[in-house]
């Protein structure tokens, strides 16, 4: 009597039939076959196109600059209420004109209303106007 | 004999004082600037300069429109330190477009000293002139000079 056999003693013998049928030796998968294999495969999915295509590495470089874009805005300082405007072009008295508009009734307001003006009219090349 | 030497000292600062001017001529001249808009003018604003280099500004004095009826916008520091050979001078008004002035007005007057005999060569530039609106206005500016002497 075999160690394995022993083993099956405890089992019902339908049970041991039945896994003695099904240990039969494993199908060797020649290198051949595995070539003929991969070459069916490859015939079979040549037309087949990925249902995410691939996206080229300019979207990834795209992708990376709104990011770098969205990081810089959300660095940047917000806008002082001391500061009533934010204008691309030299300020100038039409500037000092509409904050003062902005201000009016405000008597305090005037201090930063005539340092707005004094900046328009500044002669040094800090607070020149153009 | 005190008072002698005292009085000695004061004449000799006086001479001296006396060549020192004669050293150095210059002349007085006002600057009127006037500025013409067919339409009400609510804020202005010009940069006088000299290209022949003569000018020094020692003050600017309010116009005549009662809108603008305190003095206007300049930088009074360079003004104060003899540091003006160019000037911007500004000014608005929160008046109603009623009060605001039109047609040809004068809106300031800069005064001069000049450091030579050398006529100043003016230029004069209108950065911008705004409507009630707070619309850029197409106005034309001029000056006219008045020269007096020492």
């Amino acid at each position: 009597m075999t160690h394995n056999d022993d083993e099956f003693e405890a089992l019902p013998d339908a049970l041991i039939e039945a896994l003695k049928s099904a240990d039969e030796a494993v199908p060797l998968i020649t290198a051949r076959v595995d070539r003929e294999v991969l070459k069916m495969a490859r015939e079979q999915f040549e037309g087949r196109k990925p249902a995410w295509p691939r996206r080229p590495a300019w979207a990834a470089v795209a992708a990376g600059v709104l990011i770098m874009i969205f990081v810089v805005q959300l660095d940047q300082p917000t806008q002082q209420l001391n500061e009533p405007m934010r204008v691309s072009r030299p300020v100038d008295i039409s500037d000092v004109l509409n904050l003062a508009r902005e201000r009016s009734g405000n008597p305090a307001a005037q201090a930063e209303i005539d340092a707005l003006a004094m900046r328009v009219v500044s002669l040094s090349p800090a607070g020149a106007s153009r | 004999m005190k008072n002698l030497f005292i009085a000695l000292v004061l004449l000799s600062f006086s001479i001296s004082g006396q060549s020192h001017a004669d050293e150095h001529d210059f002349r007085f001249a006002a600057v009127d600037v006037y500025l013409d808009s067919a339409e009400p003018v609510a804020a202005w604003q010009f940069e006088l300069d000299d290209r022949a280099g003569v000018m020094k500004v020692v003050g600017v004095e309010q116009g005549d429109s009662p809108a603008y009826a305190r003095a206007p916008y300049y930088d009074r520091e360079a003004v104060r330190l003899g540091d003006a050979d160019r000037i911007i001078v500004a000014d608005y008004s929160l008046a109603d477009a009623v009060e605001l002035p039109s047609g040809r007005v004068r809106v300031a007057t800069v005064h001069l000293m000049l450091n030579s005999d050398d006529d100043a060569d003016f230029s004069l530039f209108l950065v911008t002139a705004t409507t009630y609106d707070g619309v850029v206005t197409d106005a034309r500016i001029s000056l006219a000079v008045r020269t007096g002497s020492e």
